[in-house]
């Protein structure tokens, strides 16, 4: 009896909200790497207006990602269904670092916001993205794992 | 325990990213050693440009002025309120029977933002503008003061309702106003303090949708057929598109019958005081250079205008110095750009120029060259805040700027005022235009004897 009690307790442990906020975050990067590339490419203004957008909306939502990563790590740590891997947890951290960098980057005007540094900024970013979702996958996708407890 | 142990990594590790993105910041800060004197005069020494994640700035709250408090003068002057209470006064025009002209003017305040940074931007900029509310502005005040001892008998609203107005002109009895869309006349006969005839826009100017610097600065010239008007670019430096920036960072010259325009001269960043040098008759202007180089560059200026000439604005400064910022860039028009002709030190903000035609201050002001000095933003230091005196000799500047009207920011670095347009009243005192003091100032010469011979004219 009492161990049904304690399986059933398990179950209704709750996936966290972070990992959406850090995929918007990490779409936003990308996005700005585009339209990096676009100005790049082409010196037309307008792609610059969307770069510096997505770089800053990258950033606060990234930095949002982070605030609420640790309020459900520390508050409902033990009815947390799953739990950020290290490599997870400092793969995104060092984007969201690079992102911000490349934020300030794009504040300067014209051609230099972009070409080389802000280029490089949001490449390295992506890059680290990348890295983070080929090497620290499991804390997305095994979900449901510890509800079997 | 592996958990805590990533809780208190992580926030290691977010300290750590806050800690790289603030002492970024901090650098951008560090000590500038430069002397800002270096870059007055025909030759102004040029640090190589530098870049930023977080640009230098340092911004002068507003106090205002206490009651009593005046700016400080060079020795031989002295200075006093003409008028106070004003609404964000910015332009000065002496009229030929002596009424002074005080044009109140705000910005049009249309700039759509286009990106994250016009945001911040603009917030900056609503801090150091002006103390408190100025009231609706956009207005002409006249100030009538009969018998020159610098307290005006009449003061009326000249004109009203304009739409952010900065240039006058007076060409017989046609009164010109350039308001940031365009240059319009009023009829104007000797006497009147107040024109409530409608206006007829003699030449449509570039405006919105965007219209980044909007101060439009007009002078005609000698014979009265031509009008001369300062056109200022419409971003810093091309971030708003090119397209943006057509027929933009030029003076434009209008003729006074048809409206009909053609570029006089270009590659003028913001060129305001629009005046003739009395000896040669040329035209010359004081010109806001580039941000965001550095602290120490662009120093803004003087010159005088030539006909057709191009002057570096976006793709170089002082000649042939490529600003690495403008894509594509246009070999052909750097090669031919003209270096200015005296430096007035960076981010100084010039406004406001007028050449000393009169004789009741001191000797050696006579011929020479007051500029008005708004004050930096875009520096550690601050520099400008001051109305500086160019001696002229034959024409050209002949020697070092020097202060004549400081204390524009009080020993904590809180501006008090800050001077935009000089003019030279009838009797031969400077007036000084004070935006953020919402004061225009009068400076004559001190002690009782040159006091009569002003006040005798």
């Amino acid at each position: 009896m009492t161990v049904h009690q304690s399986a059933y307790v398990g179950s209704i442990t709750h996936p966290p909200f972070y990992p959406a906020l850090v995929a918007f975050a990490a779409a936003c990067f990308v996005g700005t790497l585009a339209t990096d590339v676009a100005y790049w490419r082409t010196a037309d203004i307008l792609w610059v207006d969307f770069s510096d957008w997505l770089v800053t909306i990258g950033v606060i939502v990234g930095c949002l990602a982070l605030i609420v990563a640790l309020i459900e790590l520390l508050a409902f740590r033990s009815r947390l269904a799953r739990r950020p891997t290290w490599m997870y947890a400092i793969g995104n951290i060092g984007a969201l670092v690079l992102g911000a960098f490349d934020m300030l980057m794009h504040t300067r005007d014209a051609w230099t916001a972009v070409v080389p540094g802000g280029l490089v900024l949001s490449a390295a970013t992506v890059l680290v993205l990348l890295v983070t979702a080929w090497m620290a996958p499991e804390s997305l996708y095994r979900a449901g794992t510890e509800v079997t407890a | 325990m592996s958990q805590r142990y990533f809780d208190r990594r992580a926030g290691r590790i977010a300290l750590l990213a806050l800690a790289c993105v603030s002492s970024a910041a901090l650098a951008a800060r560090a000590a500038d050693a430069f002397d800002p004197m270096s870059q007055v005069g025909p030759n102004p020494v040029l640090p190589e440009p530098q870049q930023y994640l977080f640009p230098p700035m340092r911004l002068a709250t507003v106090v205002g002025w206490k009651q009593g408090e005046t700016p400080t003068v060079a020795a031989g002057l002295k200075i006093e309120p003409l008028a106070q209470g004003l609404q964000h006064p910015r332009g000065l025009y002496v009229l030929p029977n002596g009424d002074i002209l005080v044009v109140e003017s705000k910005s049009p305040n249309v700039q759509p933002v286009r990106r994250p940074k016009d945001i911040v931007m603009g917030m900056v900029e609503s801090w150091v503008t002006s103390g408190g509310d100025t009231g609706p502005s956009n207005r002409i005040t006249l100030l009538r003061d009969t018998n020159g001892d610098g307290k005006p008998e009449t003061r009326s609203v000249f004109l009203d309702h304009l739409n952010s107005p900065f240039g006058v002109a007076l060409v017989g009895t046609d009164l010109y106003v350039a308001n940031t869309d365009g240059v319009v006349r009023y009829p104007y006969s000797p006497g009147d303090t107040r024109i409530t005839a409608p206006g007829t826009t003699l030449t449509p100017l570039p405006g919105g949708p965007i219209d980044h610097h909007w101060t439009k600065s007009l002078v005609a010239s000698r014979d009265g057929s031509l009008l001369y008007v300062g056109v200022g670019s419409n971003s810093n430096i091309t971030e708003n598109g090119m397209e943006a920036e057509k027929n933009r960072a030029a003076i434009w010259e209008v003729d006074r019958a048809t409206g009909r325009w053609r570029i006089f001269a270009s590659g003028l960043r913001n060129p305001n005081g629009l005046t003739f040098e009395p000896e040669s008759g040329a035209l010359w202007t004081v010109v806001n250079e580039r941000d965001e180089l550095g602290p120490d560059l662009v120093p803004d200026y003087m010159t005088s205008v030539k006909d057709g000439g191009f002057y570096g604005w976006p793709y170089s400064y002082y000649g042939q110095h490529v600003d690495p910022r403008v894509k594509p860039q246009r070999p052909d028009l750097v090669e031919k750009a003209i270096v200015p002709d005296y430096a007035l030190s960076s981010h100084v903000a010039p406004l406001g120029l007028a050449f000393y035609t009169g004789d009741s201050l001191p000797q050696k002001y006579r011929g020479g060259a007051f500029v008005g000095e708004h004050g930096s933003w875009d520096r550690p230091q601050f520099n400008g805040y001051k109305v500086v005196f160019v001696p002229f000799s034959g024409g050209r500047p002949n020697g070092k700027a020097e202060d004549v009207v400081t204390g524009f920011l009080n020993q904590n670095g809180e501006a008090r005022g800050r001077p935009v347009g000089v003019a030279v009243d009838k009797t031969g005192a400077l007036l000084i235009a004070d935006d953020v003091g919402n004061t225009v100032w009068r400076v004559t010469a001190a002690g009782p004897a040159t006091a009569m011979n002003g006040a005798a004219k």
